[in-house]
């Protein structure tokens, strides 16, 4: 009776505060998969594998740039057909051996302006490295939009992005989580199918929502649930926040991402804002001693603006003087009599200068 | 609503309660459409709802009294003697009465107590209703949070009050002759501790001290504690003035009281590099359970409303201050320990407090509730003897915190 009560109560710990700690476990275990004799690996983490097979693997990439290894174990093999998806169509893909490009490595025609397919031979016992990277002549400036909170908005998302399409230069789309509202399989598949729509890569951290059900869906699905990257000279580190705290395996990595970023343009996003702007509605992180923390570091590390959502509204403001913007306008039931209602925002940043400047465009 | 809850009261005692600050909330809410759209929350909030909460009791003072609603109504059947613990009793206050409260005592007999449990589960719920649905159809918006989040929250602490007070009836807690302290030392001072185990934080054990003057009317405390590990320091000053209870102008027959309280903090995070400073105030009441039937004598409901500001300075980048406002809400159910000629007495409390900046932090059972909820605590202050007592509390919110301290009362109780 006493272990029951004793396993009763673990689990109770479980589920209430160790959530954090295995989604944290779970983002060391992205982008490594094998069909031996394949075995493929996306460096950093920064793509999931969907699928693998003897002769493909399919990726999702939750960065500009990645980076991925395929070893073949086995015997050789006349062709490997690596696909990633969710990609940024300016960036060059190339399959190198060591330090050599492989030379008949052919880049497929593409199907949608955000999935890209190459095609190698793999010969026994060889690792190909296949890139996917800026071109270093491109400037440091540019911009990307920054969304949140679609939810039961879900159906008409697709509104949404098309008018992002419709905004030339963005490079990416930022989330900062909450784009389902039950965290069902057809909900996933609903948004998938909607990205289809979405001319630009979209690159997300979770929310709330995303953990009613199986969290482990979004893993299988989307790969890490806190993402960091570089994309031309800016840091991005938007982090799971999604029971309303960081957990401190999550706070580790950015601390990490903050020592290294510390003099350059850096921004930091979460689902949860640290503190509301409308304080006695306390939609934000569960301690306010833990938010003046984070917020405290990340002014020690010299972020240079915040992102956040769930809060389904825009907010413009300052939090430990580091600028900070709530954007939770992707389709959730909206903050009533705001002036807002669905929206997104196009942050322009610039590596040289290290300016940022945000703009709201409303979709409705 | 307000005419069946005047049962519950004496007429003079009335307005001095729960039911202004309850209605006034939910006037609130209805005369919201009329705010300036460019008007912030913070702004209007607090004055708003103090006019409306004076502009209930206005009403509510017109209200026909209880007496003349007595000559055509029977008198409430009120039991003579508390009812005696009893297994099936505490089952159907449990379960069914999680539904319908007060079954637990209408099953045992406590007709009259049952129904009281039953109105103030219809107030709660008329509340959460009537707030949440505000909250729902808003969208949560910046304009009405201010307003609704306390009723909803208040709406809880009525729900698990009444709940709790048929529990408390079923086992026989009316039976068991406690009764409150009617007088009180007017010094006293705490000396203790407390431990925080926090998954983000390593404070270390603290130190407490919290001496107390207790003036009748005007109460005032101050309490320091300080980590001895962690390097973080924290520094309450509260202040009172009691409109209604025991050392009042208008003294209760009992526990019962209403307070106006406030109080000012500060509390610096060495190791984390920021501080925070902030000023409060909040309307606080108990009501003694029986007032609500024989059987919940002994037993007593706390409820504390206000409203909090507080700044943060960071030491870290541009060591900016951000200014932060917070709805207070804390509510209680307890029962009073020991007697008349005992020596040990006190009471013992379990609690909920809405509150996030506390060293326990805000509980987060699931993703839906996850950065809204306070913490729950259990509180004991027990008295042993003229001179001594022990006061512990256990909180759990996203850190558990465990203190204790012992207590002595200085001065000639009066």
């Amino acid at each position: 009776m006493t272990r029951r009560f004793a396993t009763l109560l673990a689990a109770a710990a479980m589920a209430c505060g160790n959530s954090g700690a295995e989604r944290a476990a779970l983002d060391d275990e992205v982008g490594i998969a094998d069909e031996p004799p394949i075995f493929v690996t996306a460096q950093a983490g920064n793509a999931q594998i969907r699928s693998i097979s003897t002769t493909s693997a399919t990726l999702w990439a939750q960065a500009p740039e990645v980076e991925i290894e395929v070893e073949n174990a086995g015997g050789d093999l006349a062709s490997f057909d690596l696909i990633v998806l969710n990609t940024l169509s300016s960036t060059a893909m190339r399959a190198m051996s060591g330090d050599v490009m492989i030379a008949d490595a052919v880049e497929m025609e593409r199907q949608r302006p955000t999935e890209r397919q190459i095609r190698f031979p793999l010969a026994a016992g060889q690792r190909a490295t296949v890139s996917l990277r800026s071109e270093p002549s491109i400037g440091g400036r540019y911009r990307f939009a920054v969304m949140g909170d679609i939810q039961t908005g879900l159906n008409e998302v697709r509104e949404v992005f098309d008018v992002i399409n419709d905004v030339s230069d963005l490079e990416f789309v930022l989330s900062t989580g909450d784009i389902v509202e039950a965290a069902k399989d057809e909900e996933y598949e609903l948004f998938d199918e909607a990205l289809t729509g979405l001319e630009i890569p979209f690159y997300s951290t979770i929310g709330n929502h995303e953990l009613k059900r199986d969290p482990e869906n979004w893993h299988r699905r989307y790969g890490r649930y806190s993402i960091f990257f570089m994309h031309r000279g800016v840091a991005f580190s938007f982090i799971d926040s999604g029971n309303a705290s960081v957990h401190p395996d999550t706070s580790f990595v950015l601390e990490q991402a903050l020592e290294e970023h510390r003099d350059r343009l850096h921004l930091v996003g979460s689902h949860y804002p640290p503190f509301d702007p409308v304080g006695g509605r306390s939609a934000s992180f569960r301690s306010r001693k833990e938010a003046s923390a984070f917020l405290a570091r990340l002014a020690d590390g010299r972020v240079d603006g915040t992102f956040y959502g769930h809060i389904h509204s825009f907010y413009a403001y300052s939090n430990a003087g580091i600028p900070a913007f709530i954007s939770g306008g992707g389709g959730a039931t909206p903050e009533r009599w705001d002036g807002v209602g669905r929206h997104f925002l196009i942050a322009t940043v610039d590596s040289q200068d290290e300016s940022l400047e945000v703009g709201l465009v409303r979709v409705d | 609503m307000a005419a069946a809850l005047r049962r519950l009261l004496k007429p003079e005692e009335l307005i001095r309660f729960e039911i202004p600050l309850v209605l006034g909330f939910a006037g609130s809410v209805l005369t919201v459409p009329w705010i300036p759209a460019h008007q912030r929350s913070v702004s209007f909030a607090v004055p708003r709802t103090f006019a409306l909460r004076c502009l209930t009791s206005i009403v509510v003072l017109a209200m026909p009294r209880a007496e003349t609603r007595a000559e055509s109504e029977p008198a409430i059947d009120h039991d003579p003697a508390p009812v005696a613990a009893s297994v099936e009793g505490i089952a159907a206050a449990a379960l069914p009465g999680l539904v319908v409260h007060g079954t637990g005592l209408w099953v045992r007999g406590d007709r009259a107590g049952a129904r009281n449990l039953l109105k103030l589960e219809g107030l709660a719920l008329s509340m959460a209703i009537v707030s949440g649905g505000v909250i729902g159809v808003s969208g949560a918006s910046r304009r009405l949070t201010s307003q609704t989040i306390p009723v909803l929250v208040s709406s809880a602490g009525l729900f698990l009050q009444s709940w709790l007070a048929d529990i408390y009836g079923t086992a026989g807690g009316g039976r068991r002759k406690a009764a409150p302290s009617l007088t009180t030392s007017p010094l006293s001072l705490e000396v203790g501790g407390f431990y925080v185990r926090d998954l983000l934080f390593d404070y270390g054990p603290f130190s407490r001290a919290k001496l107390s003057w207790n003036g009748g009317r005007f109460g005032f405390s101050t309490e320091a504690a300080v980590s001895l590990g962690g390097n973080n320091q924290r520094l309450i000053a509260n202040g009172r003035y009691r409109f209604w209870g025991q050392g009042s102008r208008r003294p209760s027959e009992d526990g019962s009281r209403l307070e106006l309280a406030s109080s000012g903090r500060f509390n610096r995070h060495g190791r984390e590099q920021f501080s925070s400073v902030g000023g409060e105030v909040a309307l606080s009441g108990r009501f003694d359970g029986a007032r609500l039937g024989d059987s919940l004598k002994g037993s007593f409901g706390d409820l504390r409303v206000g409203f909090g500001l507080e700044a943060t300075r960071y030491a870290t980048g541009e060591r900016a201050t951000d200014l932060s406002d917070a709805i207070l809400v804390r509510y209680g159910f307890g029962m009073y320990l020991g007697g008349p000629g005992r020596a040990a007495r006190g009471e013992v409390s379990v609690y909920y407090d809405h509150r996030r900046d506390e060293y326990a932090g805000g509980i987060s059972p699931g993703d839906q509730a996850g950065g809204f909820l306070g913490y729950f605590g259990v509180g004991l202050d027990l008295d042993i003897g003229d001179r001594y007592g022990i006061v512990t509390n256990l909180e759990v919110g996203s850190a558990f915190v465990f203190g204790v301290s012992l207590k002595a009362r200085i001065g000639e109780a009066r």
